[in-house]
């Protein structure tokens, strides 16, 4: 790791919920945002790996359906992904790679190169964001 | 409306060490490990946004608000009094809250938005998240004997 390079930041949290819509009402409720701030991504719907149902993205969070994304070995969590904000995403993806992860998705996500990896290192599945953005 | 953006999670690791080496090697993330004997716990803060938690005692208490691996999703919020009010009219109460040594007041409102263990708290402007919790310098690598106040018995 290059002392030079920024921390990375998590920049959103993806949960697998039974009722997206309904947590996102109650996200927008209680946090705030116009439909502006908390309209569905772009890259997501069928086309997005592995999912069948549109994310939806505000405030931090990542919604999504929960019969796309959990866990089968962990049922009872609703955490789906921790997207970090990368300063190099090509050089944390090798890290990565070289620390026995595998990489289950590389698509575009709000305007930004998102490399999704499983759970190799520490348990935890993680996704590298290009940018240094949290927000 | 208060400003709101869930901006840290904690998550339930086995082995804190590990995982927090492993995390430090690969991605670069940096931890200060808190020893919260009051709460049978280990935890690792920085300022990545990402926690990890590891028990010491077989039963902790705070266990009841955890959802499998997330023992928390941490809403930083600008005005802790006007989010909890917003969380009150859509339904849920206030399950307890704390306070941090360094003054960081964190409001657990127990299973919210669907069941996801929800936290609110409030970080003074220009601090640092780690100094903001804990009222020591973040240059210190290892903190011990970490006690929060709770202002509810119901987290104690």
């Amino acid at each position: 790791m290059s002392t030079a390079a920024p921390e990375p930041r998590l920049h959103r949290i993806a949960l697998a919920v039974d009722d997206l819509a309904d947590v996102a009402a109650e996200i927008t409720a209680a946090f705030g945002g116009d439909e502006s701030d908390t309209a569905p991504d772009t890259g997501g719907g069928p086309g997005r790996a592995g999912r069948a149902e549109t994310p939806w993205i505000g405030a931090g969070y990542e919604l999504i359906a929960a019969g796309d994304q959990r866990s089968e070995d962990r049922p009872d969590s609703p955490l789906a992904g921790l997207v970090f904000a990368v300063a190099d995403l090509d050089a944390a993806t090798a890290r990565m790679l070289a620390a026995g992860a595998t990489v289950v998705a590389d698509e575009v996500i709000d305007g930004a190169r998102e490399v999704r990896f499983d759970r190799a290192v520490a348990g935890l599945p993680i996704t590298l964001r290009a940018g240094t953005s949290a927000n | 409306m208060t400003t709101a953006r869930l901006d840290r999670i904690a998550v339930v690791v086995d082995d804190l060490d590990t995982a927090t080496a492993q995390l430090s090697e690969v991605l670069g993330l940096q931890f200060v490990v808190l020893e919260v004997d009051a709460m049978g716990l280990r935890v690792a803060i920085g300022e990545s946004g990402l926690e990890l938690v590891e028990k010491t005692r077989d039963e902790v208490d705070i266990e009841r608000v955890w959802r499998g691996e997330v023992a928390s999703l941490e809403v930083r919020v600008d005005d802790i009094d006007a989010a909890v009010a917003a969380m009150n009219r859509i339904g849920y109460e206030v399950d307890h809250s704390l306070v941090t040594p360094g003054g960081v007041q964190k409001v657990q409102m127990g299973h919210a938005m669907g069941g996801l263990p929800t936290l609110l708290y409030h970080v003074p402007a220009g601090a640092s998240y780690v100094e903001a919790v804990t009222g020591r310098s973040a240059d210190q690598e290892r903190y011990e004997a970490y006690t929060p106040t709770f202002d509810s018995p119901a987290a104690s």
